[in-house]
């Protein structure tokens, strides 16, 4: 999940302005294009304007961004930064004007091993996830430790900011910078998610943020929630000393926080729609027990209605995603098969067969069993008349029926023969 | 999932290995760990792990398992081809397997992999013929020239070799050519394991080799990780799996240090085939199991990976019978039979759901991985 702006406020500059509703009407092609040349600018200032308005279209796009120096110091924390004009300072987000001031005042502060580790992502992209992990692990603690004591930098006015903004803010970055390689161990020790968190660990995390700035657990209770939601449970249980209530209060914020972006126009459909299907069914089943989740005894009526309409505006993203992935990539990428396909091309389309199950079958807990059922009915048609008109091997036809429409509809053809 | 009125057997300790059964390659999820055995009353009965990982198995037959485990097309089929339980082995299984894996029904890896192994078996099996005969001949034929498998020295292995069983054959009762298809269906009943240490690795050896290879790996990351419960599970993982490659490597010493003398071993084959093939599988069934935990933990890439597949490979540790002892001749303490820690389930979403999807095309890599 990642928090995202909603509508960004148009820049000041008319200039800028002027150049943003032309680049708003470009193309995906154009904008991978203006992105990239915006990304190799060593100053980018105005430019990050130009860009904000297409950060919702860059969701589904998805460029690889390069791996820079503040993008990989911040990068725990990018789920929750915000377009600037629209942060507020009692939200768990973080502003975007925030992250030049913070990273260089981390890159002064480290000195040489800042260059270090800059000559290590030189060139490189920001899906590099083993790298991230890899440096991160140290840099995060250091840097952790640096921006909990540093002082207002010299760079800080020009985000129009007040001072004692920054003091707050880089305490909290901090604080969450410091438990962020805790959090990856988490999240590797329940398989990504698969398994449920362990509550010592969950412990520790949410006492050392605590102890060093209590102000920061909402950010980290949200980025806690957003990999697993299964912590909500675990977090009504701990106690922080004399903070239970604080703690209770920050475990609500971020809830509100996470339920607020869902709500939001977009919301969930532009975090299911942008991702591959194996993705759109993690997010979903993730989204679904967070929802769960937070439907417990003590939720206030509001917030029940409030997660009752979020499961029914869930359950309509799921089937647009669902019917865009059968017909735009499954059933597209039949009909494009050769005649006597290769051992290559089976592998793939079973893949995003399963892959089209998989999403599904995260997506049937919310309703709609009926819908899912019929239109894989048809995709198994599909399948049959397809294999028989071009040559495809009888044992990859009758799979690919199994993988959509059961074990037994397969059986039931290689027993007729 | 499984009717009340199917009992759960909580004590479940195999006196033989046939009792414990024939391992089954299924790809269906929630029958990994499947043994297959003959039953008397119904022909086959499955030994299906208690699903929530604690002790003990169900005791069920195929009708009951189709109706609630819902299993893959490819399981379903290879089932119905095991047509005489009571000789089943983990030989014999295996080449069921791979019968239905080169129709497809597996995937097109799973195939390829089939017909790979299907070319490896065949030569593999030329070759112990060929160190058969040659032993044979170095034994009781005249001096000469040591024979290698070269094409110049194979007409002269031909030659020397037709005269040792043509000598031989009247002793055996046999005509010379039916003396030679004897020591033909002799070397493929040896093939699977290799008659000699210096052979090029044969499956058997392989399978141990891949075992040892996974046990080091995993103690190995241990060292680099902290102490939590998924290293005192590996750590139990490593026990049962130190046991078992001592038993396997023991016998297959035994099995390969009966062709040192040929005459006798083939001499022991036309009295008593059924006892010689008996001998020469036991390596198998000791390593009969194993195989798909290992695989799980070598296609596991990260540290997450390898978390989730510690805890499939636990469930999947098999019980050692008390025959092992009998086998191997060996003082194996009766608590180094069972493994030392178990894994139960409180959830399953790690194989229900959009997940049980993906691991379906997990396991049919890992047919696709097998030896």
């Amino acid at each position: 999940m990642t928090v995202t702006a909603k509508d960004p406020i148009p820049s000041r500059d008319p200039s800028v302005r002027a150049l943003s509703r032309g680049v708003a009407d470009a193309s995906d092609p154009q904008i991978m294009r203006i992105v990239a040349t915006v990304d190799a600018m060593a100053a980018r200032g105005a430019a990050d304007d130009l860009i904000a308005p297409l950060r919702r279209r860059l969701l589904t796009l998805r460029p690889a961004r390069p791996l820079l120096f503040a993008r990989l110091l911040l990068f725990p924390l990018d789920p929750l930064i915000v377009h600037t004009p629209r942060w507020r300072p009692h939200h768990c987000t973080m502003p975007r004007g925030a992250i030049k001031p913070m990273a260089q005042v981390v890159e002064a502060a480290l000195g040489a091993k800042a260059a270090a580790i800059k000559a290590a992502i030189q060139n490189r992209k920001a899906d590099h996830a083993d790298l991230i992990t890899g440096l991160g692990a140290s840099l995060w603690l250091e840097a952790g430790s640096i921006l909990i004591r540093s002082k207002v930098p010299a760079g800080w006015a020009a985000t129009g900011l007040a001072d004692q903004i920054y003091l707050d803010l880089a305490r909290k970055v901090g604080a969450v910078l410091s438990v962020a390689p805790a959090l990856d161990a988490l999240w590797a020790e329940t398989a990504h998610g698969l398994l449920p968190p362990q509550r010592p660990a969950v412990e520790a995390i949410v006492r050392t943020v605590s102890g060093l700035a209590p102000s920061a657990l909402p950010m980290l209770i949200a980025l806690l929630l957003m990999r697993l939601p299964q912590s909500t449970s675990l977090l009504h249980e701990i106690e922080i000393g004399g903070a239970a209530a604080s703690l209770k209060a920050a475990t609500e914020q971020a809830a509100s926080l996470l339920l607020e972006h869902l709500d939001a126009a977009e919301g969930s459909r532009s975090l299911i729609a942008a991702s591959t299907l194996t993705e759109a069914g993690a997010t979903t089943a993730r989204i679904t027990a967070l929802l769960n989740e937070l439907d417990h005894a003590d939720a206030t009526p509001g917030r029940r209605k409030q997660l009752h309409d979020l499961r029914q505006k869930l359950d309509a993203d799921c089937k647009l995603r669902f019917e865009t992935g059968l017909s735009g990539e499954l059933l597209t990428s039949l009909r494009a098969l050769p005649d006597q396909p290769e051992a290559g091309d089976i592998i793939a389309l079973e893949t995003t067969a399963r892959s089209l199950r998989a999403f599904e079958s995260e997506a049937r807990a919310l309703g709609s069993g009926a819908s899912y059922d019929r239109l894989l009915a048809q995709a198994a048609d599909a399948v049959q008349a397809q294999a028989r008109s071009n040559g495809m091997d009888r044992a990859d036809g009758l799979r690919l029926v199994e993988i959509l429409a059961g074990s037994e509809a397969a059986l039931a053809i290689l027993a007729r023969g | 999932m499984i009717p009340q009125n199917h009992l759960l057997i909580e004590s479940y300790y195999p006196a033989t290995f046939r009792e414990r059964g024939v391992a089954v390659p299924f790809t269906t999820l929630l029958l990994a760990g499947t043994r297959i055995r003959a039953s008397p009353r119904v022909g086959i009965e499955l030994l299906v792990p208690n699903p929530s990982g604690a002790r003990g198995v169900y005791i069920l037959q195929w009708p009951t398992v189709r109706e609630h485990y819902r299993p893959t097309m490819h399981d379903t089929v290879l089932l119905q081809r095991v047509t005489n339980p009571g000789t089943l082995d983990p030989r014999a299984m295996r080449d069921l397997a791979w019968d239905v894996a080169r129709e497809g029904l597996a995937g097109p890896e799973a195939r390829a992999a089939a017909e790979a192994n299907e070319i490896s078996d065949r030569s593999q099996r030329v070759l112990v013929v060929f160190l058969l005969l040659r032993a044979l001949v170095e034994q009781l034929g005249p001096p000469g020239p040591r024979l290698t498998a070269a094409a110049d020295r194979a007409a002269e292995l031909d030659r020397r070799g037709s005269q040792v069983l043509h000598r031989l054959a009247p002793g055996f009762g046999r005509t010379g050519p039916q003396l030679g298809a004897a020591l033909t269906a002799l070397g493929d009943v040896l093939a699977p394991a290799g008659i000699t240490s210096d052979d090029p690795p044969s499956r058997v050896a392989r399978l141990i080799d891949r075992l040892q290879a996974t046990r080091n790996d995993m103690v190995k990351s241990f060292q680099v990780n902290e102490e939590n419960d998924g290293i005192r599970l590996g750590r139990s993982v490593t026990a049962s799996m130190d046991t078992t490659l001592a038993c396997a490597k023991g016998l297959l010493r035994v099995s390969r240090a009966s062709a040192a003398d040929p005459l006798a071993l083939l001499k022991r084959w036309i009295a008593a085939p059924r006892q010689v093939a008996a001998l020469a599988t036991r390596t198998e069934w000791v390593l009969d199991g194993w195989e798909r935990i290992s695989l799980l933990w070598q296609s596991a890439r990260d540290h997450a990976a390898r978390r989730g597949a510690l805890l499939e490979m636990a469930q999947l540790v098999p019980v050692l019978p008390r025959e092992a002892i009998e086998w191997t001749g060996a003082a194996l303490p009766v608590e180094a039979l069972e493994p030392t820690c178990r894994v139960t389930c409180l959830s399953d979403g790690w194989r229900s759901g959009g997940a049980a999807f993906v691991q379906v095309g997990r396991n049919e890599k890992l047919r696709a991985m097998s030896l």
